[in-house]
């Protein structure tokens, strides 16, 4: 497997989001999983360039834009949790279950501290998933190159471990969104190599559509908890 | 045209009423509005004549044909039940985009693209979980949305699995590659996991029973009568557009119909051990989800039919079982009416309703479930006595779920008026508030209900209606010819 510097930073970004809970920093880290995924792609004999004077592809343009779109949605969301919206049409009882709320994660930030305990499931969760997305482009290869096997076995694999060792909404929806590009690479890769039927414009516009849809609705989601527990912590969302 | 208008139509039609989301009448009466012309341009839909639009094929079938006129009166149903009913700030603008994507799905062609439509769907649908309706002066809540991370992290997940399977099935070659896992079964495999997700099948059923449990009746109507139905559809055209899968897959299709009819059992000793009615009813729909799954993957004459037919019923079934249990749960809004024993007395209408979709779903005649567990018991007893064993298990629970469901909430002893307490000392009758009194159902909501049995029991004795379209429709499949 040839070693690729693109490769590498979707190495690092998907398992930057993977270990690390900062909203700051792993939002930061999908988007440059995006562009390093653009950048991939566009090295990538089966993707013209076809934007000819800065020797670039419409493709790897095409994700470049829906990570500065994803990235910005779930930014803008999170830069805004604090705002409080619609609070007005609130009854009492309401307004007092939100003190309630408000009471108890303030409590649990100052109760919070940063343990190492608190990372070591995501660690290693993610050395399996590495382990396992070295192994299988040998046992069961797909794409037309080792390298981008590899990439898009190991966006989807780190995607599900966050997704399943998520302690926030947030954490879920970015782990969601990784999966997805893994899903685009693979179709970017597979459906364009010369034996199969080739890159159509459809599939590849609701794939963009469906990630920008996806940033929506989780940040539509996490403004909603937010909102209505003053957390985005899944523990609070089962309690009482 | 007329097919990106039928598509296009709802979706800006849906942006326009969000703008008007603040006046919840007249947003649900410009959305009646559309879907009447929707069904108008439907109409004029000239069937099989294909046309291709950025490398998609759009084509409506007779049998699609069918579907697109039953999503649009079921949209039109759940609009008019949202006159009467309290719903979402957002719920006509929702609905109109899930009617948008599910005609989609009907006419294109394509089943990469009709999965991704089916994950933009799953999205679309999240917003119709949390939606609380306008001015409402109590917050959302927890289990709520709890409901809709479940519903849109599992939507998510069986999205990747279809897209996984799709892009493998663009290099499958039948044959390649002796000595290795043959990608067919590995695709199938895929596609199985996804579909059995996006039809609730046990134990990939929970975001069901959170959906049915916790969010608005109406929304919940939008979420399973349409997609549950449309995704099935999905996975008739892929085994179209991929009939070498089937027969490169091996015994694929008898864990297939195994997996299914286990399900079905499972899901129906749980509506016998649920705990509330909601409950109780989401498993009765995931048992019959089951049943459809099982008739599907026998992929014969019979079971594909009886498939058909069944999620036909399951939108119908799971429309009257809903609209009519926010009637009873009218005007109070919650889940507190139907603590009572005796919704038969108190909701006639609406308790009638709910049998009779409940009869729908156990596959009772003369409802259309009867025809449909007709054909699946005939496709099952080819296969094998022991999953027809198991079917018939099946069936047994979910009636004796039903009955225990009808004793423990619809005909149980009759809730006495509670006797005045006498007056304290100083305390006039002027002092006390009014006894509280149950509305009447409303005579709207009692039409609506009528009307949906009434059309339960006339698809359910004719079935000859419906039937010879359906079964042309499978006999032209590629897979049935070739078996």
């Amino acid at each position: 497997m040839s070693i690729d510097l693109w490769i590498i930073l979707i190495a690092i970004s998907a398992g930057g989001i993977l270990l690390l809970r900062d909203w700051r920093s792993t939002v930061g880290l999908l988007m440059l999983n995006y562009i390093a995924l653009a950048f991939l792609l566009n090295e990538q004999p089966f993707v013209p360039a076809d934007i000819a004077q800065f020797n670039f592809s419409s493709l790897a343009l095409i994700k470049i834009i829906i990570g500065i779109c994803t990235a910005l949605i779930l930014g803008v969301t999170a830069l805004t949790f604090s705002r409080d919206y619609g609070l007005e049409g609130l009854d009492e009882f309401g307004q007092a279950e939100l003190r309630r709320a408000l009471r108890a994660a303030v409590r649990q930030r100052s109760a919070e501290t940063s343990r190492l305990n608190d990372y070591i499931l995501p660690f290693w969760s993610g050395i399996a998933g590495l382990v396992a997305s070295l192994m299988l482009p040998i046992i069961y290869p797909i794409a037309p190159s080792p390298g981008l096997d590899f990439a898009w076995y190991w966006l989807v694999l780190s995607g599900v471990l966050a997704m399943a060792t998520a302690g926030d909404v947030l954490k879920i929806g970015l782990g969601m969104l990784l999966c997805m590009s893994g899903i685009d690479l693979l179709y970017s890769a597979v459906v364009s190599s010369p034996t199969a039927s080739g890159l159509k414009i459809m599939p590849l516009l609701l794939l963009s559509v469906v990630q920008i849809l996806l940033a929506l609705a989780v940040a539509y989601l996490a403004g909603l908890v937010y909102g209505r527990l003053k957390t985005l912590a899944i523990s609070e969302l089962y309690r009482g | 045209m007329l097919y990106l208008l039928l598509i296009f139509f709802p979706i800006s039609m849906a942006f326009s009423i969000f703008l008007l989301r603040r006046l919840p009448r007249i947003a649900v009466s410009l959305a009646i509005g559309t879907l009447v012309i929707e069904l108008f341009l439907a109409m004029q839909v000239r069937v099989d004549d294909p046309i291709r639009v950025l490398g998609v094929t759009l084509l409506l079938s007779p049998l699609h044909q069918i579907f697109l006129f039953l999503f649009l009166s079921i949209g039109i149903v759940t609009l008019i039940a949202a006159l009467l009913f309290p719903h979402g700030e957002n719920f006509s603008a929702t609905g109109l985009l899930i009617i948008a994507q599910t005609v989609a799905i009907l006419v294109m062609q394509d089943s990469f693209v009709t999965a991704l439509v089916l994950v933009a769907m799953g999205l679309t649908a999240v917003l119709a979980i949390v939606d609380l309706p306008v001015g409402a002066g109590v917050l959302i809540s927890r289990q709520t949305l709890v409901a809709a991370l479940k519903y849109l992290v599992l939507m998510v997940i069986a999205g990747i699995l279809l897209y996984a399977a799709y892009v493998l099935t663009d290099i499958f070659r039948p044959g390649e590659l002796p000595g290795r896992i043959s990608p067919a079964r590995f695709i199938l495999a895929l596609l199985a996991a996804g579909f059995a997700l996006r039809m609730a099948l046990t134990p990939f059923h929970t975001w069901l029973v959170d959906l049915v449990g916790y969010a608005g009746s109406l929304a919940a109507v939008l979420i399973i009568a349409l997609p549950i139905p449309a995704s099935l559809l999905v996975f008739l055209l892929t085994l179209q557009s991929f009939p070498t899968l089937i027969f490169d897959g091996g015994q694929a299709l008898n864990v297939l119909r195994i997996g299914a009819s286990i399900s079905a059992f499972l899901a129906a000793a749980l509506a016998l051990t649920a705990s509330t009615l909601r409950q109780r009813i989401a498993y009765l729909i995931t048992s019959h989800c089951g049943i459809i799954f099982y008739s599907f993957a026998s992929l014969s004459l019979a079971g594909l039919s009886g498939a058909m037919f069944g999620v036909i019923n399951l939108a119908l079934a799971v429309t009257t079982i809903l609209i009519s249990l926010e009637m009873i749960e009218y005007p109070t809004g919650g889940p507190s009416e139907p603590a009572h024993t005796d919704l038969l007395w108190r909701r006639p209408i609406a308790s009638t309703g709910l049998l009779g979709g409940g009869l729908a779903l156990i596959g009772w005649l003369p409802l259309p479930g009867g025809t449909s567990y007709l054909l699946t018991l005939q496709a099952a007893a080819k296969a094998g006595w022991g999953e027809l064993f198991v079917l018939l298990i099946a069936m047994i629970l979910a009636t004796l779920a039903l009955v225990q469901l009808t004793v423990q909430y619809l005909i149980g002893p009759r809730t006495r008026t509670p006797v005045p307490e006498s007056l304290l000392l100083g305390e006039t009758e002027v002092d006390r508030p009014p006894p509280m009194r149950l509305p009447r159902e409303p005579w709207g909501a009692r039409w609506l209900i009528g009307s949906l049995l009434v059309t339960m029991l006339i698809i359910g004795i004719f079935p000859s209606l419906l039937l010879p379209t359906i079964e042309a429709a499978v006999r032209s499949l590629a897979v049935i010819s070739a078996m």
